[in-house]
């Protein structure tokens, strides 16, 4: 299965560089911990479902881009927590 | 206080004088300030000369779809720069003049 | 703010983030772009700074932040546009798909974006206007919003003198 690799590699490194700039503040009242974000990435699985993939893209069904730039945000908000302890 | 009350009212009374003159002069220059605008759109498809946009049609398609962000980015990127440069221009003065040199709160510069 | 709206705004501002990644990367096929996409991004960066406030928001960029990745932006288009300069004599000249014939195929083909349409550097060059327009909306709602700051510090430091 061949895919298109564009999307996937720019929506990635645009979404590590916004996810290093986020932690949530430890000491508020709303904690959001690791299964929170599983429950984000499902939600926004279901989206890039019903997106779609871009026209004349006929690779795979869901949107790379969108998935990516999601997968891009939670794996820089985890170096962050990693790096600061 | 009661100089005060008549020359109010002198200049009551001079505004309504020339109240009905200036509504007169108004209505008139609106009136055909709108005929000569909806002059302009009648008749006006057999005006349009379609001229570059035949050319952009025929030759831009084969490159990529999108002939919106084909004549932004690709015939007329030059544009598309000084636009750039017009958002970095307004977001530094405003910056400057809201700022007052202290963006990111570091307010130990008092001390 | 209440608490359904601080434990809705921080997950949301994840989908609005990856809808504005969407549709700069789009820019080629789909309507949109780099400047439109670049407001979505800010969108869901300005939800966390309202709702939250600005000492509390998860999203923080600070004036280094803001500095760099603005003049990445800028510095990155027109080093594009030298790029044509220097090989083929016109500036911002599409070296991805060459339109005139007058570059070697081998250097056209590093240029290409994987992808199935044939675009040469577009997809780059919005992807650079896109990161510039995020940060400079951002730092515009940044500095109104520490303004009402400084504002209660002047009057605390006016009644400190009076004293």
């Amino acid at each position: 299965m061949l895919l298109y690799l564009g999307p996937i590699i720019f929506g990635f490194l645009t979404g590590l560089l916004l996810g290093t700039r986020i932690n949530p503040n430890p000491e508020s009242d709303i904690k959001f911990t690791i299964g929170s974000y599983i429950i984000i990435f499902i939600a926004a699985l279901i989206v890039a479902w019903q997106i779609g993939p871009y026209p004349f893209y006929n690779d795979i069904a869901i949107s790379t881009g969108f998935i990516s730039g999601t997968v891009g945000l939670i794996v820089g908000n985890l170096l962050r927590i990693m790096v600061k302890t | 206080m009661s100089n005060d009350d008549k020359s109010n009212n002198v200049e009551n009374i001079e505004d309504n004088d020339y109240k009905g003159i200036r509504t007169l002069i108004l209505s008139i220059s609106t009136a055909l300030f709108a005929l000569t605008l909806f002059d302009v759109m009648y008749g006006f498809k057999s005006l349009i000369n379609p001229g570059i946009s035949k050319v952009y049609n025929a030759l831009g398609t084969p490159i990529q779809p999108n002939m919106v962000t084909l004549v932004v980015f690709d015939w007329r990127a030059y544009d598309t720069l000084g636009e750039a440069l017009i958002l970095v221009t307004a977001v530094v003065i405003v910056l400057l003049v809201f700022g007052r040199g202290l963006v990111e709160g570091n307010s130990e510069e008092d001390e | 703010m209440s608490p359904i709206l601080k434990l809705f705004a921080f997950p949301v501002s994840f989908i609005i983030i990856s809808l504005g990644i969407l549709t700069i990367l789009g820019g080629h096929i789909t309507p949109g772009g780099g400047f439109q996409g670049g407001a979505m991004v800010a969108g869901g960066v300005i939800l966390c700074i309202i709702v939250y406030g600005i000492n509390n928001s998860p999203i923080k960029f600070s004036h280094d932040f803001i500095a760099i990745i603005e003049s990445v932006g800028a510095l990155g288009f027109v080093l594009l546009g030298t790029i044509g300069l220097v090989f083929s004599g016109f500036y911002l000249y599409n070296v991805g798909t060459d339109f005139y014939g007058i570059l070697s195929p081998a250097f056209v083909s590093m240029f290409h974006y994987p992808d199935p349409t044939n675009t040469g550097i577009v997809p780059y060059l919005n992807i650079f206007i896109g990161l510039k327009v995020l940060v400079g909306l951002s730092a515009v709602v940044i500095a109104f919003s520490q303004f009402e700051r400084i504002k209660n510090d002047d009057s605390d430091t006016s009644v400190e003198r009076n004293k």
